[in-house]
């Protein structure tokens, strides 16, 4: 079945062809939701969120642009809905910088403590860090996206930035001492 | 040791980055769906049922209006038409009347025990007779029991002639006056006869009777003064005057004119008060001791009316209704973890305040400060606030109006249905000035049905345009599905508006 076809008939609520759709691009849209959430069983809600909005609302899809980037932003706009609403944190300073950058030595850290150190970012931090480098958006649409000004998704950024890398530096840090200390 | 840009690292690891979700998110993906198509379903089924509603709504609008007119319009033309043949008839009995003379006239009058014996002992006297159609008949009788003399008509030329033209003006001036007073009263004057009957008549047949009667009573009088015109009437004697022709349009317009509209719209805005009767609560058993308040919300919308007779009408139309219900000493917070346990059935929480958890007060249980105090990572403190529960609906009232005054200041007694079709739903906490979306009730019919009763006073501005003030009391039947405790909702409202008659 085409991805025409599979569309169509979602639109007619057929739930094999809904059942189909949710088997092709759940793992995608959940990598996304694992991003953007705070851990697993939060981001399988809004996967579950996702879903219902693009089903609710496959009949506007008219196929002008991309399907998968059209329930990307979707399933991005479904998250963010969800922490919209909480406080996020106050930015606390804007003196930061715009790139930062680690040892080489610490860059080989496995994906899912990566994954783990976004998840554990303040919200806004997560949201921020998410948009701009994993999703390429512009500080402007983020500020827009947030209700912000694009001078706090920067410093919002910057903020993510460093948190990461303390992370990392710290986790390769213990690492190294721990296989001195067995040495 | 060579450095890294961050967003790289991150980047790479990223770029494709996806994960199995566990099953259980397509199973509770496919249990909202099945929810949702359920919804679906019963939504259209009574959508349709309110569209054949409209539909014959206007169907009866469109149709019925027209054949009453035509109905009502005939009715009145045909009396009118039944006067003439009577009149048709009378100038029969009265042109043998100037042949045979009164004897005859009194003699077979006197047989009927009819009025005609005073009006012939006493021909310039009021009529005040009441039995116009006996007296009519009698006439006809008279006449058609003299059918010998109606040879005589045509033997009698001129004098005939002249006679029957008397009746036929008078005919004329018993229409005129027919018209020009509403068939209340008529004084009829026959002013070439020199005649002055002065009539208070309330039905046709009555007048003419009396034209009639006052030309019999005047034959010679008439015959002296008629003779010269003969020529000119002779000839209009047998077709209908111009005149006539006037009078009949006339008449046509005065009926079309007194039939009266039956259908009437306007506008209708009322402020509805909505409460409940018993103790419970419709969002939760831990609410049921809370305190609980109605909200005053504005009702607007068009109302049809059809009146049926002069004392009943049934109304119907569209109107917008929003309902507002507060659950007060609720206490609220949001917490980091998702407690699918805490939360409460009756409301689908949005998806931003998933994590919104809400006890009662009032109800002694401490379980969220409990958990909040878990919670190292919650920023606030419970808030304590009101839960507020608001529900728009489109309403279809169905109601009945009984006048019991119905002058110009008029007073109805009113009854009815209503079939209300929610359109809008939703439960928000507020706290102060902070208010939040909490998601929406699921226990909310999606269609449903309240009995209405009060009364409406009414001031007529004119026939056409009336001004309604309407106190209606509509107590809900099935607003929720699942409610707990004793939870009665009833809503108050004063509806008013203004009424166009077309």
């Amino acid at each position: 079945m085409s991805l025409k076809e599979l569309i169509d008939k979602c639109k007619k609520g057929d739930r094999k062809a809904q059942e189909e759709l949710y088997k092709q691009y759940s793992n995608i849209l959940f990598g996304i939701c694992l991003k953007y959430s705070r851990n697993k069983s939060e981001a399988e809600d809004s996967l579950h969120d996702s879903f219902m909005t693009i089903f609710e609302k496959i009949g506007q899809y008219k196929s002008k642009g991309s399907f998968e980037g059209w329930i990307k932003r979707i399933t991005i706009n479904t998250v963010l809905q969800k922490y919209r609403k909480e406080e996020y944190l106050k930015v606390v300073s804007d003196n930061v910088e715009e790139e930062v950058e680690v040892e080489s030595v610490y860059t080989d850290i496995g994906l899912h403590t990566l994954l783990k150190y976004i998840q554990e970012l303040p919200n806004k931090y997560r949201m921020t860090f998410n948009l701009y480098v994993l999703d390429g958006y512009s500080h402007k649409e983020i500020s827009s996206i947030l209700g912000t000004s694009p001078g706090t998704s920067k410093s919002n950024l910057a903020r993510a930035r460093m948190i990461l890398k303390e992370k990392i530096e710290n986790k390769t840090t213990k690492a190294i001492i721990g296989i001195l200390i067995i040495a | 040791m060579s450095k890294k840009n961050l967003d790289k690292i991150f980047q790479e690891k990223f770029s494709d980055f996806s994960d199995i979700p566990t099953e259980k998110v397509w199973k509770s993906i496919e249990i909202s769906l099945n929810k949702k198509k359920k919804n679906r379903m019963v939504i259209p089924f009574w959508w349709k049922l309110g569209g054949i509603a409209a539909a014959l709504a206007i169907g009866l609008f469109l149709i019925n209006p027209l054949k009453d007119d035509g109905n009502e319009t005939n009715t009145i033309v045909t009396d009118i038409e039944n006067v003439k043949d009577k009149q048709h008839e009378d100038e029969n009995a009265v042109d043998h009347k100037p042949n045979d003379l009164t004897p005859q006239v009194v003699g077979s009058a006197a047989s009927d025990n009819s009025t005609l014996i005073d009006l012939d002992n006493d021909q310039k006297k009021k009529s005040d007779s009441k039995k116009p159609l006996e007296t009519n008949s009698t006439l006809v009788k008279h006449g058609k029991s003299q059918k010998s003399a109606d040879q005589q008509k045509s033997t009698n030329s001129k004098i005939a002639i002249s006679k029957n033209e008397d009746p036929t003006e008078k005919r004329n001036g018993v229409i005129k006056d027919v018209i020009s007073t509403g068939k209340e009263s008529a004084i009829v004057i026959n002013e070439p006869q020199k005649t002055e009957n002065i009539s208070s008549a309330k039905a046709v047949n009555e007048k003419s009777t009396k034209a009639n009667t006052s030309s019999k009573g005047n034959t010679e009088e008439v015959l002296a003064q008629m003779n010269p015109e003969d020529p000119v009437k002779e000839i209009e004697a047998g077709k209908k005057s111009i005149y006539d022709e006037i009078v009949e349009q006339e008449e046509e317009i005065e009926v079309a004119e007194t039939v009266e509209s039956k259908w009437s719209a306007g506008p209708s805005i009322a402020p509805v008060y909505f409460n409940a009767i018993g103790e419970g609560s419709p969002v939760h058993s831990i609410f049921v001791p809370n305190s609980k308040s109605g909200d005053v919300n504005l009702s607007y919308g068009l109302a049809v009316s059809y009146e049926i007779n002069k004392k009943l009408s049934i109304k119907t139309g569209v109107h917008k209704v929003d309902y507002g219900y507060d659950t007060n000493e609720v206490e609220f917070s949001s917490t980091l973890e998702s407690f699918g346990n805490g939360q409460i059935e009756n409301i689908d929480y949005s998806s931003a305040s998933r994590n919104i958890l809400v006890e009662s007060k009032a109800n002694n249980r401490n379980s969220l400060t409990e958990r909040t105090a878990l919670d190292v990572t919650a920023q606030d403190p419970s808030l304590s606030g009101v839960m507020a529960q608001q529900f728009g609906y489109l309403e279809i009232p169905l109601e009945l109006n009984y006048a019991l005054i119905d002058n110009k200041f008029g007073v109805d007694l009113i009854g009815g249905i209503s079939s209300l079709f929610l359109v809008d739903n939703s439960v928000s906490l507020t706290s102060g000035e902070l208010i939040t979306e909490m998601g929406e009730a699921n226990n909310v019919n999606t269609i449903n049905f309240s009995t209405n009763i009060g009364f409406g006073v009414n001031y007529k501005f004119s026939p056409k345009i009336q001004l309604n003030i309407e106190p209606v009391f509509k107590y809900q039947l099935n607003t929720f599905s699942n409610t707990a405790g004793d939870f009665q909702p009833f809503t108050i409202g004063v509806y008013s508006g203004l009424n166009f008659k077309f």
